[in-house]
């Protein structure tokens, strides 16, 4: 990712970027996007928007850095600049909450869960996927960029713009509260025995 | 499991005097970064000499990493057609020109 390096690409060049490292992610990037809107329409316009600005500022992504990063990024923004204005969705996650949770002594909470390896592997599909979709979309999103995508924390921290401990502070409370509801689900379902 | 259910390592390390006093804090901050293999060689190290010996940090690892796999199962599967990228990339190309 590089906002100050001006790279001279052709048209010729532009186009085979696009082609082999941006066209792959797409599929991901669609995936992202529904787990943001839960909204098929919604999703295709966001990912169609993400290529438009990535393929207009292609002269900022440098070749052979990871463009798959540069992208979420670039959904990301457009979903809080665009999407989430134009929906007038708040941010709900209460930040001082999040951010003081790694230090405090509820860090040690993850423990209490009744949750056991066979419990979650018995779940239905759509019990954790309704669990993930229930989180606030801050909590949902690091999840999806650590758990499903595989993003390190350094990506982490420069597709959201937050620093890395922050990063590790919202993923540690997403996946305890993720744990919470899949317990809650279990508990309802009589899966805990 | 308990909230002390970390205290099974801590019994047994009180019944052995040889053995080091858990942190289990310490330890609890490294199981995030090992299971997301951020971890650095010195963090792994103590974290598995703890594992071993801490059924509950185990469970809890164990739940962490099938949460995961039951995730990346069930929540990434939203695919779109190769039309619909074929015309997302066309209306681009023709944005541009």
């Amino acid at each position: 990712m590089s906002d100050d390096k001006r790279q001279n690409y052709t048209q010729k060049e532009k186009e085979v970027i696009f082609d082999k490292e941006f066209l792959p992610h797409m599929d991901s990037m669609y995936n992202f996007a529904y787990r943001l809107t839960f909204d098929e329409d919604d999703a295709k316009d966001l990912v169609q928007d993400t290529y438009l600005k990535a393929y207009r500022f292609i002269t900022s992504f440098e070749q052979g850095t990871n463009a798959k990063a540069w992208l979420f990024r670039i959904l990301k923004n457009s979903f809080i600049n665009d999407f989430r204005k134009k929906s007038k969705q708040p941010a709900k996650v209460d930040y001082q909450e999040v951010e003081t949770f790694y230090n405090s002594e509820d860090v040690d909470s993850a423990i209490t869960t009744d949750l056991r390896v066979d419990t979650v592997q018995d779940m239905l599909g759509d019990e954790i996927s309704n669990a993930l979709n229930s989180l606030d979309v801050d909590f949902r999103t690091v999840i999806i960029l650590c758990d499903l995508e595989g993003f390190k924390y350094d990506e982490m921290a420069k597709i959201l713009d937050i620093p890395i401990g922050t990063v590790r502070s919202r993923l540690h409370r997403a996946r305890n509260l993720l744990k919470e509801k899949l317990n809650d689900y279990a508990k309802k379902m009589g899966y805990n025995k | 499991m308990s909230d002390n259910s970390t205290d099974s390592y801590d019994q047994e390390s009180s019944l052995n005097p040889d053995l080091p006093k858990p942190n289990h804090n310490e330890c609890l901050r490294i199981l995030h970064l090992v299971l997301d293999g951020e971890a650095n060689d010195e963090e792994t190290a103590i974290f598995k000499a703890h594992l071993k010996n801490c059924m509950p940090y185990y469970e809890i690892y164990s739940v962490d990493e099938a949460i995961r796999e039951m995730l990346k199962k069930n929540c990434k599967n939203k695919q779109l057609s190769p039309e619909i990228k074929e015309e997302i990339k066309s209306r681009i190309f023709k944005a541009a020109e």
